[in-house]
């Protein structure tokens, strides 16, 4: 399978605190891998960094072929990855078709971007509220609009930000068998930070975990879940 | 050489007069977060009250700068309660236009009751001055610059050592948690927006003896006080008497090599350079 | 939309009809054609203002405007009609340079920074030789001509402007509709969000600002030519042509179509009437008035006076 992010060595740096300590890992392909660590470990800094928001200082980051840091955040989603806003940025003053049909119309005509806007929302499950405005929406729907804004940049890898936050454990079965769906039909890759282990566990092929801005563990699920260290910080220490 | 040295002299001196008008404007950025674009208005409204003193008693616009801290600062504070507080939660375009809106509100007003004349003072020093070493101290600019100073140390005293001054700088940092303390905020912020339009009307009296007044004095002024705001850093008060002071040179000194009428347009591509470059100022933010 | 383009068609159409009927030297036909004008002013103004670039700067593009085509006109006895081109570039070219300090800047900087270079356009006018200083630039008066753009009377005028009119309210119209439309309202709406979606803001903001400058420019002409007297003070007046040409949108209603047609038919003749019925003491009280109004809309009614009875573009409630 071939490797659609590989992210080789990345530091960054805000003032004196480093943020982001030599991160190594690669993601194959519709691969579906985790990100974990304690608040603070700086799992948003590092997609701030992936999708061109924060320069790395040190290493580089490469989208198949592309070398990608340094690149403006546009430039990046044109490439092909995009990531959704921990807190959800949609945009205001459109309804929620023309929110996804903003991303579309960069690659598409208005005709043609409705449409793909139209199948977008229907692959999270919104199409019935296409025409609402964002303000309407609950937090879980804000959640998945953004996913669907997010795959009509047509993206190779998706980094999604606590998608499922606010889910009960029903809700979450149903958004975890969309993105596998949508993982099987597009090909794309995911990222995925979430707290719910549920989550990690059930959709995870490899578990990534940050703490204190260095990977501590790159694993699959279960191992990681076994692994000292992550528990260390987890935890404190003690308890491995 | 001595030309530059004047020029230096000059500048310096009407810096940190530019400085005090300037202040209020970096202090209501800091503590409210907004531009107050009508500013420069306040000036013309210091200006306008010290010549009334001055015409009706004849007490130097000096002292009359004084009274005109408090006229200014008054009209400040009730224009902040009564309207400008309502856009801190709204728009951009309304956090900007409020303030707009508000300099044809009040140089018309003025225009209307004061009319259209331009006034001045005379004093005893206006064309005054003192040789030091061949160059020219000009009185008015040494005495204006004189109280500048003065009120820059007294306004410091207030942000840190009064209570006013410490309510002030608690309500900018963390709003909830001082009324927790027992601080109002909103009358907190009235009187910081009052102190804001007060330096600035306290400047209008202090160049009163070297400048006239008339309605559209504002205009003239209104780039000058935000480069030198801007170049000190929105929201740092000391910054803006620094940038004052270099904003004069950068005046006086343009005048040696190029015509009269172009050394705001000197001035106005330095502004353009700091906002591009680095629009956190010189000294960056000390009070927010 | 489909309404307001229709309210847009049915003015334009009138006010041909009332340029024929009405005699071409009555004052209620030179108030129309500067209703339209202030209209088409607005409307370039809207193309960034209504979409969260709030310049205080356009007088820059519309003194650059009349400057260029009348210096060409007087020194070089070019036509104004191939002036216009010129004048546009000039502009655009201006905007372009403008742009690279102040396109990080955010609201009031932005604001203050556009304020700050009209200003700066204003004194160097003062200054040059070439644009005849402080006294201005007079158009030569050659009577009734199409080929030098000028007559001696406003109702033959009116087409034009009514051309202007029409042309402003096209570009606004396409552009919103287009997918250019899309992205300014998302860099409007949340720029960091548009741009890690793949919006290009940059370029967005550019080009937007690059159309706005030149429809300015064009008016800045039509105004040289109409007034037959230009100087520094007046063109590149920042209450009379930046915060004119904001206020009107603002209270006709921000990013609507027909937003400044309808602040310009409010604001307009109510100078004119006030002007008019008032002596000379209370000469300021327009501009008072105005400013007042200004600052209630903001506060109170903030899509502006008509959004009552006019729906929004893209009919969206919030």
């Amino acid at each position: 399978m071939t490797t659609v992010l590989s992210v080789n060595e990345v530091s960054v740096r805000f003032g004196g605190l480093v943020a982001l300590d030599g991160v190594d890992f690669k993601v194959k392909a519709s691969e579906i891998v985790g990100l974990i660590g304690p608040n603070g470990a700086g799992k948003t800094t590092l997609f701030s960094t992936l999708v061109g928001i924060v320069r790395p200082a040190q290493g580089s980051i490469f989208l198949e072929e592309d070398r990608i840091d340094g690149s403006a955040p546009h430039v990046i989603a044109r490439h092909g990855m995009t990531k959704t806003f921990q807190n959800t940025a949609l945009f205001p003053h459109m309804s929620l078709i023309e929110n996804v049909m903003t991303a579309a119309v960069v690659h598409a005509s208005v005709k043609e971007a409705r449409l793909e806007a139209l199948a977008c929302l229907d692959k999270v499950g919104l199409s019935p509220f296409a025409n609402h405005s964002p303000q309407s929406l609950t937090f879980p729907q804000k959640a998945l609009a953004e996913v669907a804004r997010a795959l009509a940049t047509k993206p190779k890898i998706l980094l999604l930000d606590e998608v499922m936050a606010a889910l009960t454990h029903v809700e979450m079965d149903l958004v975890m068998d969309s993105l596998r769906k949508i993982r099987d039909q597009e090909g794309i890759a995911f990222l995925i930070v979430e707290h719910h282990m549920r989550a990690i566990m059930g959709l995870s092929e490899r578990v990534l975990v940050l703490n204190f801005g260095r990977l501590i563990a790159d694993g699959p699920p279960d191992e990681v879940s076994r692994d000292p260290q992550v528990l260390t910080a987890y935890l404190g220490h003690g308890h491995a | 050489m001595i030309s530059l040295l004047q020029a230096l002299v000059d500048g310096v001196l009407n810096g940190g007069v530019y400085g005090v008008i300037a202040v209020g404007l970096s202090l209501v950025f800091g503590v409210l977060g907004i531009v107050n674009f009508s500013q420069a208005q306040f000036l013309m409204i210091g200006m306008y009250v010290a010549w009334f003193i001055w015409h009706a008693t004849g007490i130097d616009p000096i002292i009359g700068a004084f009274a005109a801290l408090v006229v200014g600062g008054a009209i400040g504070a009730l224009l902040y309660s009564c309207l400008i507080r309502h856009v801190a939660d709204a728009s951009v375009l309304a956090q900007i236009f409020v303030t707009v809106g508000l300099i044809a509100v009040l140089e018309n007003l003025a225009l209307i009751f004061l009319g259209a004349d331009y006034r001045s003072v005379k004093t005893s020093y206006q064309t005054e001055a003192i040789n030091v070493a061949s160059v020219l101290v000009s009185k008015p600019y040494l005495i204006a610059f004189t109280a500048a100073i003065i009120v820059s140390v007294l306004l410091s005293l207030l942000l840190n050592r009064s209570w006013l001054g410490r309510a002030i700088r608690a309500t900018a940092q963390n709003e909830a948690a001082s009324t927790a303390f027992g601080i109002d905020g909103l009358r907190t912020k009235s009187l910081a927006f009052g102190l804001g339009t007060g330096l600035t009307a306290f400047g209008g009296g202090v160049i009163l003896p070297y400048a006239s007044v008339n309605p559209t004095v504002g205009s003239q002024y209104i780039v000058l006080m935000f480069t030198v705001a801007v170049l000190g850093g929105l929201g740092s008060t000391m910054g803006a008497l620094v940038g004052g002071i270099i904003v004069g040179i950068i005046q006086s000194v343009s005048t040696l090599f190029l015509p009269v009428q172009m050394k705001d347009l000197a001035l106005f591509v330095v502004f353009i350079a700091i906002l591009a470059i680095r629009p956190q100022g010189l000294l960056a933010g000390v009070s927010r | 939309m489909k309404q307001a383009l229709i309210v847009t068609v049915l003015v334009a159409l009138g006010s041909l009809v009332a340029g024929f009927v009405f005699d071409a030297n009555s004052y209620p036909i030179r108030v129309l054609c500067i209703v339209l004008l202030t209209a088409s002013m607005g409307q370039a103004w809207n193309l960034v203002g209504g979409f969260n670039q709030i310049s205080l700067g356009h007088s820059a593009f519309f003194g650059i405007g009349a400057y260029v085509t009348t210096v060409a006109q007087v020194k070089f006895g070019l036509n104004p009609w191939l002036g216009l081109p010129l004048a546009m570039i000039a502009s655009v070219l201006f905007a372009l340079i403008l742009s690279v300090p102040t396109m990080r800047l955010k609201g009031p900087y932005f604001a203050l920074a556009t304020l700050a270079a009209a200003e700066a356009c204003k004194i160097a006018a003062s200054v040059m030789g070439i644009t005849g200083g402080p006294q201005g630039l007079s158009v030569p008066f050659v009577g009734d001509s199409w080929a030098m753009m000028q007559f001696r009377y406003p109702g033959t005028y009116v087409p034009i402007f009514v051309g202007l009119f029409a042309i402003s309210s096209i570009v606004f119209a396409w552009l919103v509709s287009s997918r250019v439309g899309y992205f300014l309202r998302a860099v409007r709406d949340n720029e960091l969000a548009a741009e890690v979606a793949g919006v290009a803001t940059f370029k967005t903001k550019l080009f937007s600002s690059i159309v706005s400058a030149a429809l300015m420019a064009v008016c800045g002409v039509l105004f040289a030519q109409f007034t037959y007297f230009i100087d520094p003070e007046t063109v590149f007046s920042i209450p009379n042509v930046s915060i004119r040409a904001a206020l009107v949108v603002i209270i006709g209603g921000v990013g609507t179509l027909v937003g400044p047609l309808f602040g310009a038919l409010l604001i307009i003749p109510l100078e004119e009437l006030l002007n008019a019925s008032l002596s000379d003491s209370v000469g300021g009280l327009p501009p008072l008035l105005f400013g007042a109004l200004l600052i209630v809309v903001v506060l109170l009614k903030p899509a502006g006076l008509t959004s009552i009875r006019v729906p929004r573009m893209g009919g969206r409630k919030s």
